[in-house]
């Protein structure tokens, strides 16, 4: 049996967990439902915030729901899921349809809201997707990484809902601006049955920002040739709002702690962006960066293999590149936040 | 204490990904020609059972190993740490990487006496066809308690029937109180890299036997397998690199522009 209406798509946005509004991810939710002619609409679950109505006006979505608690705090994961949840079941403010497809953030709050939705929704639980198509007769087909990036793989979905984290879906990638259209947009008050998990911050044993969940990693190899290399780097990391990470090489060296190391032997990481520093790209390093993740290179060796798997590079000395990438940052305009 | 681990067998990453006999890649769902091994991050889930084990002699752990569970040197590798019970539950190859099937199936084959594990563990990533969506998915469909990418996990004192498990947050590291029982993905640190086996349990592993549990494949999967492909070479297979020109400072700048871009340009 074959779905005969084209899919509703929805945007979920868990707040205030996502700083800024993640526009690869309501940019794919628009351009998969106009591409087969459903709705595209954003559900934001977490505390109101006046700035989300502005972000999202200009966008073009159909409708755009906003969850908050009815005492205004902060949702935590298992609580946004519930929300979301009631607000989705038969009679509930939005009536989502048996065929509608839900985008999450592919960071690792998105990942993990999405499983707890598919799970809550009936749903299919898609995974990190490179691209998403829905065909002439709306069967789901989408591409993804498996296998630890050693495959992709082609999956077609049988009729229903499903759940996807997307980045920026290879099919979404520049597209045009939107036409502007009318939004809807409507409130939902709900107070959460489930209480919050007591959580305590603990002190930190180093003062830069952990490798986990960091939407931006920097990473320094064998080619930062000393300590102050990594100086540069996590200055780098800090005008980008990232955390530094090394290669094996770089923490043999002694020149990061090997909590920061990266591959196949310490950490695997799955930031948006992963920008490699004097890092030769051996497969032992990237078997510990998400396949999704987008590289950019930086090296002066231009037959590095690292530049075989990036998309950007540069080819240069950091030494003189890193203060001049720095210099360029910080005169750049600092994106919207919500 | 029960503690269950739930564990896939990946493709072992120290070796190239073999074709299968068929010759198409997407066979390799079905027919997995490379030998399997523990992942990073399962090896981090059994090191954290292992070690809540070391402090408390009355837990004891079962560990339910999906894919990968014919794959005897995997199931020796597990029961080598001399693990309570240690169960295949191999998921019909259309079910491979299927949450809901995990959903239908793992809880009942990690109970113990008809009671559920007091503390579920598994990797953050569950074998090679999940890429981190299976753990929450289980956790709300066994509507437990759940933290996900743990790095470690201790019995509160004082506070009967609780456990606090450390993960590391964008700004602080962060601890977390959950009632027993519960569910926890784990993400590999230097904190819980697996230990090595003892060589008498070993050779003791290499005498036993593991049951499989074979649910029957009576349910239609959601999503069918149409093609699998090794990902071109450049740009993890989506694009050529793209080599930026001009002066250093240009460079800069155009790279700035694409790391931090500004609200104009982001514009969808």
């Amino acid at each position: 049996m074959k779905p005969d209406t084209a899919p509703d798509v929805y945007a979920v946005i868990h707040l205030p967990r996502s700083g800024a509004l993640d526009r690869p991810l309501l940019n794919s939710a628009l351009q998969l439902a106009r591409r087969r002619g459903g709705g595209a609409h954003a559900i934001a679950v977490g505390p109101s915030h006046p700035a989300i109505t502005e972000a999202l006006r200009p966008l073009g979505f159909k409708t755009v729901w906003t969850i908050q608690a009815k005492d205004g705090a902060a949702l935590q994961s298992h609580q946004a899921a519930e929300a979301i949840a009631f607000a989705c079941e038969p009679g509930g403010p939005i009536a989502l349809s048996s065929n509608a497809l839900l985008l999450t953030s592919a960071e690792a709050a998105g990942i993990e809201l999405g499983g707890r939705l598919a799970a809550r929704l009936h749903a299919v639980p898609l995974g990190k997707c490179l691209d998403i198509h829905m065909d002439a007769e709306n069967v789901m087909h989408v591409r993804r990484a498996a296998f630890g990036g050693r495959l992709n793989i082609s999956v077609q979905g049988a009729p229903g809902r499903y759940i996807a984290a997307v980045r920026e879906l290879a099919s979404a990638e520049g597209m045009q601006a939107i036409p502007h259209e009318e939004t809807d947009f409507k409130s939902i008050d709900y107070q959460t049955a489930s209480a919050p998990y007591t959580i305590t911050q603990l002190p930190r044993t180093e003062e830069h920002p952990a490798l986990d969940g960091a939407g931006i990693v920097v990473t320094g190899g064998r080619g930062m040739g000393a300590q102050e290399g990594f100086d540069a780097l996590y200055e780098l990391a800090g005008l980008l709002g990232g955390a530094v990470g090394a290669s094996l090489p770089a923490i043999d060296a002694g020149w990061a702690p090997v909590a920061r190391q990266v591959g196949q032997s310490g950490k695997y990481v799955s930031p948006a962006t992963y920008i490699a520093v004097g890092v030769s790209g051996t497969a032992q390093h990237l078997a510990g960066v998400d396949p999704h993740a987008r590289i950019v290179a930086i090296n002066k060796d231009p037959e590095a293999a690292i530049f075989q798997v990036a998309e950007i590079g540069v080819v240069a000395d950091w030494r003189e590149f890193l203060p001049k990438l720095a210099g360029a940052l910080k005169s750049r305009p600092q994106p919207a936040e919500l | 204490m029960h503690i269950a681990v739930l564990i896939a067998g990946v493709a072992d990453t120290k070796r190239p990904l073999e074709r299968p006999k068929s010759g198409n890649w997407k066979d390799s769902v079905g027919e997995q020609a490379t030998p399997f091994k523990l992942s990073p991050f399962d090896e981090a889930a059994l090191e954290i059972a292992l070690k809540l084990r070391d402090r408390d002699s009355n837990a004891n752990i079962t560990v339910v190993v999906t894919d990968g569970a014919r794959d005897l040197a995997l199931m020796r590798s597990v029961a080598s740490f001399r693990i309570s019970a240690v169960l295949g539950l191999p998921p019909p190859p259309q079910h491979r990487g299927d949450p809901a099937w995990l959903a239908r199936h793992a809880l009942r084959a990690m109970e113990q006496n008809g009671k559920a594990p007091d503390l579920i563990l598994m990797g953050r990533e569950h074998g090679d066809l999940d890429d981190g969506m299976a753990a929450a998915y289980l956790a709300d469909s066994w509507q437990l308690p759940f933290i996900g990418l743990a790095l470690d996990v201790h019995i509160q004192e004082g506070a009967n029937g609780c456990l606090s498990f450390r993960r590391s947050g964008i700004g602080s590291d962060e601890s977390i109180t959950l009632p027993m029982p519960a569910f926890a993905s784990v993400s590999n640190d230097k904190s819980n890299r697996l230990r090595h086996p003892l060589m008498k349990n070993v050779m003791l592993a290499k005498q036993q036997s593991f049951p499989l549990i074979a649910p029957q494949a009576d349910e239609t999967p959601s999503m069918k397998v149409t093609d699998a492909e090794p990902p071109a070479a450049s740009a993890r297979g989506t694009r050529e690199c793209r080599i930026l020109q001009g002066s250093l400072e240009e460079q800069a700048l155009e790279l700035a522009a694409y790391l931090k871009p500004g609200e104009n340009t982001a514009h969808p």
